[in-house]
């Protein structure tokens, strides 16, 4: 995915937080941008973390991607993640084929 | 797709469960102890493996889940074990080389003892579960007598994952996600609402607060405690078992939060078959903490 560029890759995952959240209701006051957080501002529960990663990979068309890279770190979770945080993984040399 | 089972029964008779807790319960020095209070008891499996070392223990099975009580009162039976019908019974035995189990249905955030009257506190893989650690940890601070033992093990804490064995994890859930669409599709196609979802029935994704060992000494011994081991046991979990203890309704509504409990349980039941299909594996291990500790 490295001929992607950043700005592809952050509208792509935006997009796609965008279908996540469909239905939920939200009262979000600005704009999903790249420093939007899933779990702070947004409430993702852990199976929304889950069903966004599925919903990542349906639109990159790649499966098995390693998103445990993004949320375990030293054996815990991580706190939150942005969607800068997610397009940058995406980009990763990590995720690279 | 047929019903599983949502309860921890199918998970505590697994035998990787079993090995888990017994080699813990083997652990425990049982020399001056009578009077035992078995925590978030579960089906009983800690106090039955307690017993078989000690046929004179009184143990105290509390549980905060009357199913779970009325299961453990069918295997207690099952396996002969002496029932106090009351805490006045089961106090009234200690000592006497006749021990047995009283079941209670209660809170261990407010356990039905008094100061001081417990040797022995065991909790088998559900500390994490209590909502204040602190006030838990002095609660059993207070029913311990002084030089009495506090055992527990957990397999929800910083240091569980095996390094390299986190996809397999991932991929469990990914695929009850996908079993969940696909079912969702079907209904569609039928002319049917897809499932129903209530958002909001669990805190927010990653709020674990899970502690490492380290941490877990420094809470325990805050609470006036001494920790005498510590330590990671590495312990496989088989295909059946992680189907068992996802499907464990208690589990499966965190997991898969705001679902049907059973439809949940169901969807992960298949995914985790699926995704050790995938991965070609038929267990993954992971490490379970222990610890023992001894009130100052």
């Amino acid at each position: 995915m490295s001929n992607v560029s950043t700005e592809t890759m952050r509208a792509t995952v935006i997009e796609v937080v965008k279908d996540t959240i469909l239905d939920w209701d939200l009262d979000l006051e600005e704009e999903i941008t790249g420093k939007t957080t899933l779990i702070g501002e947004l409430a993702f529960e852990s199976i929304d973390v889950v069903q966004f990663c599925v919903a990542i990979e349906e639109k990159l068309g790649r499966k098995g991607l390693p998103f445990e890279k993004l949320f375990i770190n030293d054996g815990s979770y991580v706190d939150d993640v942005s969607v800068d945080t997610v397009t940058d993984f995406l980009l990763s040399a990590a995720v690279a084929a | 797709m047929s019903s599983v089972d949502t309860t921890y029964e199918t998970y505590a008779d697994d035998p990787g469960y079993i090995a888990a807790n017994a080699a813990l319960i083997g652990e425990i020095d049982l020399t001056d102890v009578t009077r035992v209070a078995d925590l978030a008891c579960g089906t009983g499996l800690l106090s039955r493996q307690l017993l078989a070392r000690d046929p004179g223990l009184v143990i105290a099975g509390i549980d905060l889940d009357p199913i779970q009580i009325e299961i453990a009162g069918r295997m207690h039976g099952e396996a002969n074990v002496n029932a106090f019908d009351s805490l006045d019974a089961w106090r009234a035995a200690a000592g006497t080389g006749k021990g047995g189990v009283h079941l209670n249905v209660a809170s261990a955030m407010e356990l039905p003892f008094a100061d001081n009257e417990i040797d022995l506190v065991t909790i088998g893989n559900a500390i994490h579960m209590m909502p204040d650690l602190p006030a838990f940890l002095n609660e059993v601070a207070r029913v311990l007598r002084p030089g009495g033992q506090l055992v527990f093990n957990s397999v929800f804490y910083a240091g569980t994952f095996i390094e390299g064995t986190e996809p397999v994890f991932t991929e469990c859930l990914k695929e009850a996600v996908l079993v969940m669409t696909k079912m969702n599709a079907e209904r569609r196609a039928a002319g049917e609402r897809p499932i129903p979802r209530i958002r909001g029935t669990v805190g927010r994704a990653f709020q674990t607060d899970w502690l490492n060992a380290k941490e877990w000494g420094e809470a325990v011994n805050a609470a006036g405690f001494s920790v005498k081991s510590s330590g990671d046991r590495v312990m496989p979990i088989s295909t059946e078992a992680m189907q068992a203890i996802c499907s464990y309704g208690g589990l499966a509504e965190v997991l898969m939060s705001g679902y049907p409990v059973d439809i949940a349980s169901q969807c992960l039941h298949t995914g985790i078959g699926n995704a050790f299909k995938n991965l070609d594996i038929e267990e993954v291990p992971r490490n379970w903490l222990e610890i023992i500790a001894v009130l100052k």
